[in-house]
């Protein structure tokens, strides 16, 4: 693999102020994160974060209100040949149930006009040559989600896009699925890989964006979030507004303030000293305040559980 | 674009639908066409004499009869893309949709054209040899078969073309096909029978249909067959332009 200054530009993914609404629902809001080449990084987010709809706008099939989606500095319906430069697993449902699975694969080498061999080769990749002529209907999900595998790696491209590509597939699948995904990677390829489930893709990528609301929270090395963040501090309080807007003047970032649940506030990588000393200055009541070892699962779910809306309505104790 | 119709064939021929509806096809052609011979000259019945060219030209035009099939197809080539989902990596194959849908458009033209073929070929075999059986002379002449052949061929993969405009319109695959067959069985035969409307409903899609086969029914008005054939054209063109313009800003989630 040729590694030169354009080959990198070729398989940046970049996504610039980002907005898409669905009625009333803002599903995407001004997001904003860069990928580069050679390694795999994970969009994390919980259910319903916009992951699915991000991926959807950088791939063409739905319009953003606003901003851009761009791999490689172009829109992915500028790119000639998509299906060589982008290849793309969104779901492991997009197949007819009576079409074999390597009639699946020649329909698209057709269109592209790959050999029909490529569509075996894929197989032997993802390990269905078996079931090559079996309809895809009486596959298991683990299966569909290899043959979805396959289907992106068609046109051998230099950015890969997974949405959730480790649903269905048994621990096995997840050794095999790290090991292939490392293997592009290291060969100056682009991964994307998106999951709801951090335990799922904690071995597999090297940086993660993840995302809440919308919005990104944090983009940056996987080292990065299990080690810098240092503890997380969960306090109790009546007064969670209040808490929040101390803790950001006091200059700890928006980005690791999460709010577990009703009436509680996670801080990551936070003093709990400093934490209790600001409560005390600011006059909050503190109920309860807990240290733990921060590992990756605890940060990502400081950093994306739901904001009670409720807490509000709690009355001030002051 | 070749290579994007290729890709309909081999989506077209990787189920067996096709073949199921080409033996409806076949079947209703058959039915069509001996009924015809069998009630001919029944009094009561809307059609010709067989012994006349008008009468042998509307025998041989029930080639035809496998339109709405062949509409039922091609809205389920483009409906069955949006409910099993296919139409996500057909789109990211292809992200220029409006060429999507004019590959299947011209697929689906070329299917009905298929489909007339082995119809009128069916219809042909069962006529000729019946009628000869009957000691009726062909008084249809080279240019009757000639004039009738191109109308059906014109007429079915019309249909196609409509069948395609009208599930990139719907996108619902049963709402789609059921329209299509209570309008086409139903409601342009409820519409005809009022003999006050006759003037309009020559417009109709089927009764256009008629026009271009050559049919000549007793108890209808039809247009000419070049203007049927111009009705019918309009008709593939509103669901086709319609089709394109919906498909190319409809998010796919």
């Amino acid at each position: 693999m040729v590694t030169t200054p354009a080959a990198e530009d070729a398989g940046r993914i970049e996504v610039r102020d980002l907005c898409k609404s669905f009625g009333s629902v803002r599903a995407v809001d001004r997001l904003n994160f860069t990928v580069e080449p050679g390694g795999v990084t994970g969009f994390l987010g919980p259910n319903g974060a916009g992951k699915t709809t991000t991926l959807r706008m950088l791939l063409g099939l739905v319009t953003p209100d606003s901003g851009q989606a761009t791999i490689g500095g172009c829109s992915y319906r500028q790119l000639r040949g998509p299906n060589g430069t982008v290849g793309a697993a969104l779901d492991a449902t997009g197949f007819h149930p009576a079409r074999s699975g390597r009639s699946h694969l020649r329909v698209y080498c057709t269109v592209n006009r790959y050999s029909l061999a490529r569509a075996d080769e894929v197989l032997d990749v993802v390990g269905l040559a078996d079931a090559a002529d079996r309809a895809v209907g009486g596959y298991s999900l683990g299966m569909r989600q290899r043959l979805a595998l396959a289907a992106a790696l068609l046109g051998d491209p230099q950015v890969l896009i997974l949405d959730e590509p480790g649903n269905g597939l048994d621990p096995e699948g997840i050794a095999w699925l790290r090991r292939l995904l490392r293997d592009l990677a290291s060969a100056g390829r682009t991964v994307l890989v998106s999951s709801h489930v951090l335990f799922e893709v904690q071995q597999l990528v090297d940086r993660v964006v993840i995302i809440h609301n919308g919005q990104c929270v944090r983009e940056g090395s996987l080292a990065d979030l299990v080690d810098v963040d240092g503890p997380v501090v969960t306090v109790r309080t009546s007064q969670v507004d209040d808490l929040r807007t101390a803790l950001l003047r006091s200059g700890i970032p928006d980005g690791r303030i999460g709010q577990p649940g009703s009436g509680r506030l996670s801080i990551i990588g936070a003093d709990p000293e400093q934490v209790g000393r600001l409560a005390h200055a600011e006059h909050i009541p503190v109920f309860w305040l807990a240290t733990e070892d921060s590992d990756l699962e605890q940060a990502f779910f400081a950093l994306t559980s739901q904001p009670d809306k409720r807490t509000t309505a709690v009355p001030s104790g002051r | 674009m070749a290579a994007l119709i290729a890709g309909e064939f081999r989506k077209l021929l990787s189920t067996r639908l096709w073949l199921w509806l080409l033996l409806a096809a076949l079947g209703v052609t058959a039915l069509y066409a001996t009924l015809d011979i069998a009630f001919a000259n029944t009094p009561g019945t809307f059609t010709l004499p067989l012994t006349t060219p008008q009468g042998q030209r509307t025998l041989l035009a029930v080639g035809a009869g496998g339109s709405p099939l062949v509409a039922v197809l091609a809205a389920v080539g483009v409906t069955g893309e949006y409910r099993h989902r296919t139409v996500t990596m057909t789109f990211l194959a292809t992200p220029h949709r409006g060429r999507v849908v004019v590959a299947k458009l011209a697929a689906y033209a070329m299917s009905g054209a298929a489909f007339a073929l082995a119809c009128f070929a069916a219809a042909a075999t069962i006529a000729l040899p019946w009628l000869a059986t009957k000691h009726i002379p062909l008084t249809v002449g080279v240019s009757g078969v000639i004039a009738t052949f191109a109308g059906v061929i014109a007429a079915v993969a019309a249909f196609g073309l409509i069948g395609v405009g009208l599930g990139a319109l719907l996108h619902d695959q049963v709402a789609t096909v059921v329209a299509m067959l209570i309008y086409l069985f139903v409601i342009e035969h409820v519409l005809t029978s009022i003999s006050a409307l006759n003037s309009w409903t020559q417009y109709l899609p089927g009764q256009a249909q008629e026009a271009l086969i050559g049919s000549t029914l007793a108890n209808q008005p039809l247009l000419h067959p070049w203007q049927g054939g111009l009705v019918l054209a309009g008709y593939a063109l509103i669901a086709a332009t319609g089709g394109v313009l919906l498909t190319a800003h409809r998010d796919i989630t």
